[in-house]
């Protein structure tokens, strides 16, 4: 079924290839239907999680839906497939955006949609595959595969300055990719344990002094992993990246692609180096409340709609690296604590997942009709288009953390699984919230209150097009922030499974 | 009978009926709006009603619980109705109900009524939620709901710049105090492993976690602080009377504002251990009491007079939190939602008769012309200044004895001179207001600041400010009802009866009713004369205080200006916040980091250029070129890896 998931998007990709690009609605219809297979499919799984047989066998302990297959037995490299909590949330994540971007596609992007489209089913495999796979070479294969799409997707369909951005964004994520090659290969080197599955490495790799090769190889994971997250100070090419690509490609961006980075680090680098994890936890704190308190600043100086928007992901994100850095530290201490931290640093990434592509449509939205982000142009939404300010309203509040919305619970969980490990420090955090919640009400007067203006009037409102894409992640963003629960079960056992490997890793 | 049903059902209905009323705001008639708005706030009240008819009716007072949501393994949420929820849930609902008709008068003619009532109905939701719950997340979530309904109701009027700023001001105050809120709660986690009340005070109660109750409790109070208004994050209030009347009276008058004082009193378990934490809670709400009495006599808008009479008022209650009383804390809150609410609610009326001016030295005369609105102010106003047998005299009095039985002699002093102040801005308010000589617009007075179309527009106020308006039924029964609630509630619930309902949530105190004691009683009287007096001679009708103030060329001073707490806030707090974002992110990220990046990347430009061969088309089909890269990549792994 994971194999399903991850190349079904491919193989409509492949067909695409033999369709004439004028039959654009055929197109459409193709990609549409190629990346809901796996919607479906990730939904049958999702319904099949609690009864689904978990994994006893040493490649793949503790995961479920798992596939192994020999592949370059030379090396040990397997094709292994199987999730965890960590893991299928995303995969649930990522299926059910690519379809919305696929819609906020249509009608949005006319130029080469053949192209377009194709390269976003590749983008697809790339993503659900790095969430599904255990063995780090294929991790890594599908991790190249996100690249380059994503670099021709912003170079291509982006904005004025298109080129530069896209190029700082794969030059920024080949460096940090190739870094965690060496990280890794490194590890396997040195274990000698003749694998490249995770799990197996991780049995010894947990077991390596903390040399200054060891330090060495963390780093080289977490840096590789914190340009995507994207983690100060390796986070400019984020901004870029975001105010240059088209709408459904920001979306995906700050949704799915930052994810990555987070998932790999509590998939990579921290079980694999808890030890380190945990020496070094105070330093990754510092650099994640940096990141919270220096983006929400700079977010609140841009002029720019998006920038703001892509700003406020590095602060979100910070409230990600905040709390695993609390639980490396806790975990030997106090488990209970740092499963705590953990679940609610992960619940910040899935909760940013389903806000920031929301907000980043609304945005995309304005920019449709106004064909402008400036700040001090927009204004008077409300009354010209009610229902879009009504939306945008929503997904900033959302954003800023409401209680209420499922953007407050991560951040409150994080708060709390943070503060046992770095006292009243984390209070940098909250100054960090305050700042975020005042350039979002600034903005929003900016944008939506105040009278209407003249050169606006009579744009048209909200599209069926867009209620369709606004809908289900609006609902899930109040479902998950009224009742968490189904979202905290799912994580619970990798939570307690990882805090478990950072406890004996801290020993 | 199970009534438990009824405790999610508080909750839900408004919010439900928010949701649909928000909806259907501009296809329904302004009457449906009304029903349904009102309806559901009456269906809460009556919920409420009748779980208190069962709670205080039984012999042994056992509070009722429901669940409501669950976190997973980390916290399941419930709701509970016991005598301090209750307490607080009867003024939530039954004074937003007399709130809610008063507005179907009030704002019916404003064009946007349905999104008025949507929100006032989402306020009653959330603050329900936050006085029901049983856990610290509940009560947190309805915390920011209540600064969500309090932000969108202050900027209610969203073309007025002033409103925005003004909602903008009190939300980000109020997240402030959030953060302080949301550490109390991460510690006490940390501490005892548990967001629920039951279980947080069952471990104190054992001695449990000891040692960081101070930190705790002080870190709970920087959320009661900002909520509440209270020094020194207190700057928010006064603005926040840009939103609607109705709004100031329900949300920063009644009840939200004195949430605070709900967060201390739930939390007192806490507070009886953290003696350094109650001692501030005690200083902060005296001073805030003094402060709060001094700035209202400096002001001219009637509003902001009212707002920081709260402010005042509030601080008395945390001043009680403090000292431990807390059965007075509540019962002050009780007294002072109605005559608090009744006078905005009178100044509401005040206001239609002026067409919205708020100015006090624009008024004069009024008595004259509204003797509703004279007598029903006029009740509230003594009800606030605290003379028997008036229902402020009652709950201010346990407050003053509190501090007088425990020998806190500089508290007990301030609070006594608080009293005096709120004797003096509420003589002077009701004589600016309702006494002496109509205002008349200097229609002539065309001065430099003043345009000849200025002069004919105040001239035409002036001439409707003589024609009287009849104030619709709707807006005079909640008046009346709570005009009358400010004289009896102190009374009727003195003593035994507001002890007997609280007592239960308090188990751990030994409470006994007190009576009026003399000593106390009469001094705190004594002085409100005094003040009331001196008031009066400055301010009656041919007082010389009142011709410098009502004077055009006056210039406030010190107290109209609020101590200038603004300005210092805005010199040391906003502005750096400012300057710092622009350094940041106008040339620290740009030109710092990014300096760095873009000559790496000049570097790679000059190395890579087969990456530009591809920007320039060479290549017919991307999509194939990166296919073929991805095989290339993949067959690297398999073969030379």
């Amino acid at each position: 079924m994971l194999s399903l998931i991850i190349f079904v998007p491919l193989v409509f990709a492949l067909v695409m290839l033999f369709v004439p690009k004028t039959q654009e609605r055929l197109l459409y219809w193709l990609a549409g239907i190629g990346t809901l297979i796996p919607f479906a499919l990730a939904l049958v799984l999702a319904a099949q999680w609690p009864t689904a047989e978990v994994s006893t066998a040493p490649y793949a302990e503790g995961m479920r839906f798992v596939t192994h297959v020999p592949w370059i037995e030379a090396i040990g490299v397997h094709y292994t497939l199987g999730v965890d909590g960590f893991g299928f949330t995303m995969i649930l994540l990522s299926t059910l955006l690519f379809p919305l971007a696929v819609l906020a596609s249509y009608k949005y992007i006319n130029d080469r949609v053949k192209d377009y489209l194709i390269l976003l089913l590749i983008l697809a495999t790339g993503t659900n595959g790095v969430f599904a796979t255990l063995d780090f070479m294929l991790f890594y294969v599908f991790w190249e595969i996100v690249l380059l799409p994503m670099y021709f997707l912003i170079g291509i369909w982006g904005g004025e300055r298109r080129e530069y951005a896209a190029i700082k964004f794969f030059l920024y994520t080949l460096i940090g990719s190739t870094i965690m090659l060496v990280g890794a290969i490194y590890l396997y080197v040195v274990t000698g344990v003749g694998t490249f599955n995770l799990l197996q490495m991780a049995a010894e790799t947990t077991l390596l002094p903390i040399t200054p090769l060891t330090t060495f190889a963390f780093f080289a994971l977490l840096i590789g992993f914190a340009v995507k997250v994207p983690m100060f100070p390796f986070h400019t090419w984020l901004p870029d990246a975001h105010v240059e690509a088209p709408t459904p490609i920001s979306m995906l961006l700050a949704g799915i692609l930052l994810k990555l980075g987070s998932y790999a680090m509590v998939r990579i680098s921290h079980p694999l180096l808890p030890q380190v994890a945990e020496q070094y936890a105070n330093l990754i704190f510092v650099f994640g409340v940096i990141g919270i308190l220096y983006a929400a600043l700079a977010a609140m100086a841009q002029k720019d709609f998006k920038k703001q928007v892509a700003y406020s992901s590095v602060n979100h994100m910070g409230f990600f690296i905040m709390a695993l850095a609390a639980a490396s530290k806790l975990a030997p201490q106090s488990p209970e604590l740092a499963q705590v931290a953990l679940q609610g640093g992960y619940f910040v990434t899935i909760a940013h997942g389903l806000i920031s592509p929301l907000f980043f449509f609304a945005v995309g939205m304005f920019y449709e009709r106004t064909h402008t982000r400036d700040l001090t142009k927009l204004g008077g939404m409300f009354l010209t288009v009610p229902v879009i300010s009504f939306a945008t309203a929503f997904v900033a509040f959302a954003n800023l953390g409401l209680p209420g919305l499922a953007g407050f619970i991560g951040e409150f969980i994080s708060l709390t699984g943070s503060y046992p490990a770095f006292g009243l420090w984390v209070l940098v955090a909250g100054l960090g919230m305050v700042i975020t919640a005042a350039w979002h009400l600034v903005t929003m007067r900016n944008v939506l209150l105040g009278e209407a203006k003249p050169e606006y009037s009579g744009l048209a409102d909200i599209t069926l097009k867009e209620k369709i894409i606004f809908a289900p992640l609006a609902v899930l963003i109040v479902f998950f922030g009224v009742y968490p629960r189904p979202v905290m079960e799912v994580l619970r056992s990798s939570v307690e499974v990882l805090t478990q490997v950072m406890g004996l890793g801290g020993m | 009978m199970d009534l438990a049903w009824m405790l999610p059902a508080i909750v839900v209905v408004p919010l439900l009926s928010a949701a649909i009323v928000g909806y259907f705001r501009n296809t329904w008639s302004k009457t449906t709006v009304s029903w349904v708005a009102c309806g559901s706030v009456a269906a809460a009240f009556a919920m409420v009603v009748a779980l208190a008819v069962q709670y205080w009716g039984a012999a042994a007072a056992e509070p009722i619980r429901s669940g409501l949501t669950s976190w997973g393994s980390l916290a399941s949420l419930g709701l509970v109705a016991d005598g301090l929820s209750l307490w607080w849930a009867l003024v939530v609902t039954g004074a937003g109900l007399l709130i809610h008709i008063y507005s179907t008068a009030y704002m019916r003619e404003d064009e946007s009524y349905g999104r008025f009532m949507a929100k006032l109905n989402f306020f009653i939701f959330a603050m329900s939620l936050l006085v029901l719950s049983d856990n610290f997340i509940g009560l947190a979530i309805g915390w920011g709901c209540v600064g969500l309904a309090s932000y969108m109701l202050i900027g209610f009027y969203f073309t007025k710049p002033a409103a925005q700023n003004a909602a903008i001001k009190a939300f980000v105050m109020n997240i402030a105090g959030e953060a302080g809120l949301f550490a109390g709660i991460a510690f006490i986690y940390a501490n005892f492993g548990s967001f629920k009340f039951d279980e947080v005070f069952g471990a104190i109660a054992q001695g449990q976690g000891v040692a960081a109750l101070n930190l705790i409790g002080i870190l709970l109070l920087i959320g009661a602080v900002a909520k509440s208004a209270q020094l020194p994050l207190h700057t928010w209030l006064p603005y926040a009377m840009e939103g609607p009347t109705p709004v100031s009276a329900l949300i920063h008058a009644a009840t939200m504002v004195t949430a605070g004082v709900y967060l201390v009193s739930r939390a007192y378990p806490i507070y009886e251990v953290a003696s350094g934490a109650a001692m501030t809670v005690a200083w902060v709400g005296g001073l805030g009491a003094l402060f709060g009495a001094l700035v209202a006599a400096g002001q001219f808008d009637i509003k902001r007079v009212l707002a920081f009479s709260t402010l005042s008022q509030i601080g008395y209650m945390f001043l009680a939190n403090g000292l431990g009383a807390y059965v007075a804390a509540d019962f002050h809150f009780f007294t002072h939602a109605f005559f608090k609410a009744c006078l905005f609610l009178a100044a509401g009326i005040v206001v239609h008769h002026y067409n919205g001016d708020q100015d006090i030295r624009h008024m004069g005369g009024l008595w004259y012309r509204d003797k509703f609105a004279g007598l029903t102010f006029g009740a509230a106003a003594l009800a606030l200044i605290g003379l028997p047998p008036f229902a402020g005299f009652f709950s201010k009095d346990e407050i003053l004895l509190a501090a007088f039985s425990q020998g806190q002699w500089a508290l007990f002093t301030i609070a006594v001179l608080a009293a005096g102040m709120t004797a003096f801005y509420n003589v002077r308010l009701f004589s600016l207001v309702f006494l002496g000589d109509a205002y008349v617009a200097p229609v002539r007075q065309v001065g430099k600041k003043r345009s000849r179309k200025q002069a004919e527009a105040a001239g035409a106020d002036a001439q409707a400010h003589a024609h009287a308006h009849e104030t619709p039924a709707a807006m005079k029964w909640p008046v009346a009802i709570l005009a009358v609630l400010s004289v009896v509630s102190g009374w009727l619930f003195f003593g035994h009866v507001q002890l007997t309902a609280l007592a239960p949530s308090f188990p751990t105190l030994d409470l006994h009713a007190e009576a009026i004691n003399p000593v106390v009683a009469g001094l705190s009287v004594a002085v409100a004369l005094v003040g009331g007096l001196i008031s009066w001679y400055l301010y009656r009708p041919e007082g010389a205080r009142r011709a410098v103030e009502l004077n055009p060329l006056h210039k406030p001073g010190i107290l109209y200006n609020m101590f200038y707490v603004d300005t210092l806030y805005d010199f040391l707090f906003v502005r750096p916040a400012k300057e710092t974002a622009q350094f940041i992110g106008q040339l620290f990220d740009p030109r710092g980091i990014d300096g760095v990046v873009n000559g790496l990347g000049a570097l790679a430009r000059e190395l890579g250029g087969v990456l530009r061969r591809w920007q320039n088309g060479l290549v017919r089909s991307y999509a194939l070129t990166v296919f073929a890269g991805v095989v290339l990549v993949v067959a690297y792994y398999v073969f030379y890896v």
